[in-house]
């Protein structure tokens, strides 16, 4: 599109026409003062003598001032069209947070999602009738709410609808993908999370914080759940609130077929805001298939957040071994400085005979064309990684992370603009996965998971393992290592889609009563709620049961209101690129300061308007 | 019309000058055709039967044995026709400043003529009937005749003229030729203003022509500065747009100098005196001035 076109397409074509009609008008005014002006003279003796095309009055001659009101009503024209523009066709894209965060009550009785959906409402109703809306929820992925393009009072009645989910947001790359998608003039976004100053900034974006109180909030959470071995439990909790508490910690253990046992395990412990609390519960000695952790004490009304108070672990144990692929030997990776993981170094033709479950370390080898257990891939060599995925040619110098998914668990505790990374093969992530750290250079970091398991891709060295010596690193690799381990004693899964083992049929709650999960793939679940799943694995001698939660200390801790962390660099271009409309205004002034010359030179000449 | 003193005193220094004798009606100051008693020698003429034989010369007859008789010139009044055209292009109220200074060129010029005691006549062309003054005591009906024909004049419902007409039936009115005083625009075709001339040089007058020219005729629109105008000709009514810009003002005033010049000419040709005015500021000031450039009065 040339820039005439694109200016043109941003204009409002129909208002152009004040232009040519104002000039008209113009000709006309200027035209007709001269005939008002009728001059009588002697005699048309000479008159008659003088060229046709002079008495004819074919000719239009105007002053200088015709030329200076003409240029004010042009101008006055393209800043109408302009702001009209702006307003009748704009496009804006209402996103609401509906993460787990939003569930948190305020004080005035009301959730966070409730403000934010009454404060998107009236924004919707209020805007310029002719704005379109489309509505979206954004937790642990974008979801669009209504039809697109809808009217204010319709989004408004959309947004009263909906309903927060249990998930973690994804807010960051939701914001993204709508800025760059191009289809929308404006987003505003209605979350618990401040927006950073210079995001403010761009025209095309509107972030409106829920305002909230975090230092009067109080919460307390589990923030993991392990299985120990002799039946007992080992339970992080995490609290936020403006002075210590008492609670009261609890398990209630099953047995496979759902009969409570007997033995009740409980322990009353005091919370401290400052670090998190680690509680060991038991043994218990009764043997047990699964078990509900709850944490009580701080009173309903005190506490923000209910939903977060109760934990699911099974006690089934997979192990915890990891496989290696590597020239290097477990010790030059620095492997046994890992504590919780056994690392055994394989050759690649072992893979095969990997059961299902199974985590593998593949450090500087290419890794078979198709999964078959959960794998990190480190810095794999320059070709195709399979999968549609790539690897770049390795480039040397301090690479800096430019854009991230901070919500993801891989990212966990973890600051990556703190990353330095020294050598660099850029990475095309598999169709599977996407970019979880990203440089200028390309893509850093790729995680995600079929029905084979989760895959992670690094295309940075992350060993060997020297702990506190880059600790930054380190956090990753321990993240990324408990990713693809999906150890089993704290929870399998995270509510939200999750992938069951191929062929798995009768799936179903095993705890709490709730309705079966809906099947959204071949082996996708929709899990909408923390509890036991119970499934029967193809070909399996007995049901498997698997435990998901809500375990995310980012929505968790109220009093933790992260700025969103949307990469300006890639999302200013965009959003200059629609722009022009920004010129309106300028339009406008150019038009007044003429109007204001104007004035100024008859009141100069201190003649009367019109009058010559 | 009410003259100042101080013009008045102005005017008292002007004086009559004629480039020839005429006949006059009574003893006055000019030197007339007329010969007989007055004080300066004129000629010797042989004595006639009925002669007074108090004129003749004894002296030469007693030298010559001729009876001669000494004549004198006589010095006698002048007769001053004061001929204003009245036509629309003089008298629309949107030319009234061209009407203005025509008649105060005509009171002026009577005012010098009636004071040196020269019977002025004004005719006003298409106007009332033009009474004949004799005396400075007539200086006040004068005025009021030029009131009374601006009354009847300077009106929009005034008719156009055919000035050529009106010219010839305004001369078979002079009774004693004289100094004859042309004041119009002359805005008609060269053939009108040759006939309008013609008719007061047939009576065998000193024709002495004053072009009175407003603003708006010296340059087309005045003042305006519209791109384009309407112009109405006040003689027909005809309206036509124009588009008034450096170029046709310009070729307007060429066609204008060039119709002058061709009258001017033609004044040159025929022993006709030719002034041209410009009726612009006070038209007292603009008829002293005119006066001057005449060579009429001195």
């Amino acid at each position: 599109m040339t820039i005439f076109g694109f200016a043109f397409s941003a204009l409002a074509p129909w208002l152009l026409l004040g232009a040519p009609l104002g000039a008209a008008i113009l000709v006309w005014a200027y035209r007709y003062r001269g005939t008002a002006n009728e001059v009588v003279i002697s005699t048309f003796l000479l008159v008659r003598r003088l060229p046709e095309l002079m008495t004819a009055r074919k000719r239009f001659s105007p002053p200088p001032q015709f030329w200076l009101e003409l240029a004010i009503v042009a101008l006055l024209s393209l800043a109408a069209a302009g702001i009209s523009a702006m307003q009748a066709g704009e496009k804006i894209a209402i996103v609401l947070d509906s993460s787990l965060s939003m569930l948190a009550k305020e004080p005035s009785g009301g959730t966070r999602f409730e403000s934010a959906a009454r404060i998107a409402s009236a924004d919707a109703v209020q805007r310029f009738a002719r704005s379109r809306f489309t509505v979206f929820t954004a937790a642990a992925s974008l979801q669009r709410a209504s039809e697109s393009g809808i009217s204010g009072p319709a989004a408004a009645l959309a947004i009263r609808g909906l309903k927060p989910t249990l998930s973690p947001d994804r807010l960051d790359s939701a914001i993204y993908s709508l800025l760059n998608d191009g289809s929308y003039d404006s987003v505003w976004v209605y979350t618990d999370k401040a927006a950073p100053e210079g995001l403010m900034s761009l025209a095309k974006l509107k972030v409106t914080s829920i305002p909230t109180d975090t230092g009067a909030t109080r919460n307390a959470w589990i923030r993991s759940v392990s299985s120990l071995p002799a039946g007992a439990l080992s339970v992080d909790i995490g609290v936020v609130g403006p002075a210590p508490a008492t609670a009261r910690l609890t398990a209630d253990c099953f047995d496979s077929s759902g009969v409570p046992v007997r033995e009740h395990s409980g322990k009353t412990i005091q919370l401290s805001p400052a670090s998190p609390t680690t509680v060991q519960l038991g043994p218990i000695r009764e043997p047990w298939s699964y078990c509900s952790v709850s944490v009580q004490g701080l009173s309903a009304g005190e506490e923000s957040l209910l939903v977060d108070n109760e934990a699911w672990v099974t006690s089934d144990s997979a192990g915890s071994t990891i496989r290696v692929v590597s020239p290097l030997t477990p010790d030059e990776l620095g492997l046994p400085r890992i504590q919780g993981y056994s690392f055994e170094r394989i050759s690649p033709e072992a893979l095969p005979s990997l059961s299902a479950g199974a985590a593998v370390i593949f450090h500087r080898t290419a890794p078979p064309p198709e999964l078959t257990a959960s794998s990190l891939v480190v810095m794999p060599p320059t070709g195709p990684l399979g999968l549609s995925g790539s690897v770049g040619i390795e480039a040397s110098g301090t690479a800096s992370v430019t854009r991230w998914s901070s919500s993801h668990p891989l990212l966990q505790y973890l600051n990556p603009t703190l990353l330095s990374i020294s050598r660099v093969r850029p990475l095309r992530c598999p169709e599977l996965s996407q970019q979880i750290l990203s440089s200028s250079a390309g893509d850093l970091v790729c995680a995600g998971e079929d029905r084979s398991g989760r895959l992670v891709v690094t295309g940075f060295e992350i060993f060997p393992f020297d702990g506190l010596l880059s600790p930054t690193v380190s956090i990753f690799t321990l993240n990324a290592l408990k990713w693809i381990a999906q150890v089993p004693s704290t929870a399998s899964g995270a509510v939200g889609p999750a992938t069951l083992p191929e062929g798995a049929t009768n799936v179903r709650y095993l705890a709490p009563s709730a309705p079966p999960p809906e099947q959204q793939g071949d082996s996708t679940f929709d899990i909408s709620t923390p509890g036991i799943i119970a499934f029967s694995p193809q070909g399996g001698p007995a049901p498997q049961i698997r435990a998901f939660n809500i375990f995310s200390d980012e929505e968790s801790n109220l009093s933790d209101t992260e700025s969103l962390s949307v990469s300006l660099a890639s999302v200013e271009p965009q959003a200059r690129a629609r722009a022009p409309f920004a010129c309106a205004p300028w339009f406008a002034l150019i038009a007044w300061l003429l109007l204001a010359i104007d004035i100024a030179r008859r009141a100069i000449r201190a003649s009367a308007w019109g009058a010559r | 019309m009410q003259l100042s003193p101080e013009t008045l005193r102005l005017l008292s220094a002007f004086a009559l000058r004629t480039r020839r004798s005429f006949y006059g009606i009574r003893q006055g100051s000019h030197r007339s055709q007329r010969r007989g008693h007055g004080m300066e020698f004129a000629e010797f003429r042989n004595y006639e039967l009925g002669d007074n034989p108090r004129y003749i010369d004894w002296n030469l007859f007693a030298r010559s044995d001729k009876l001669l008789v000494k004549r004198y010139l006589e010095e006698e009044n002048v007769a001053l026709y004061i001929v204003i055209d009245g036509s629309r292009s003089m008298t629309h109220p949107s030319l009234r400043e061209k009407w203005d200074l025509a008649s105060h060129i005509s009171a002026f010029a009577s005012f010098i003529g009636l004071a040196n005691k020269d019977p002025v006549t004004i005719s006003v062309l298409g106007g009332p009937h033009s009474p004949r003054f004799w005396s400075g005591k007539a200086f006040g009906p004068l005025t009021s005749f030029l009131s009374e024909a601006t009354t009847m004049l300077v009106t929009p419902e005034a008719q156009s003229l055919n000035l050529p007409e009106e010219a010839r039936r305004a001369a078979t009115r002079v009774t004693f030729p004289g100094i004859c005083l042309i004041l119009s625009d002359f805005l008609y075709p060269l053939e009108q203003v040759i006939s309008v001339l013609g008719a007061f040089r047939a009576r065998n007058m000193e024709v002495h022509a004053v072009q009175v020219l407003g603003k708006t005729d010296q340059s087309l629109g005045g003042d305006l500065r519209s791109s384009g105008i309407t112009i109405a000709d006040s003689e027909t009514g005809e309206v036509r747009g124009l588009s008034l810009d450096t170029e046709s003002r310009a070729t307007y005033a060429e066609l204008l100098n060039e119709h002058t010049e061709k009258i001017r000419e033609h004044c040159r040709a025929h022993r006709v005196q030719f002034t041209s005015v410009v009726a612009d500021g006070a038209p007292a000031d603009a008829g002293i001035s005119a006066l001057t450039q005449m060579g009429l009065f001195v």
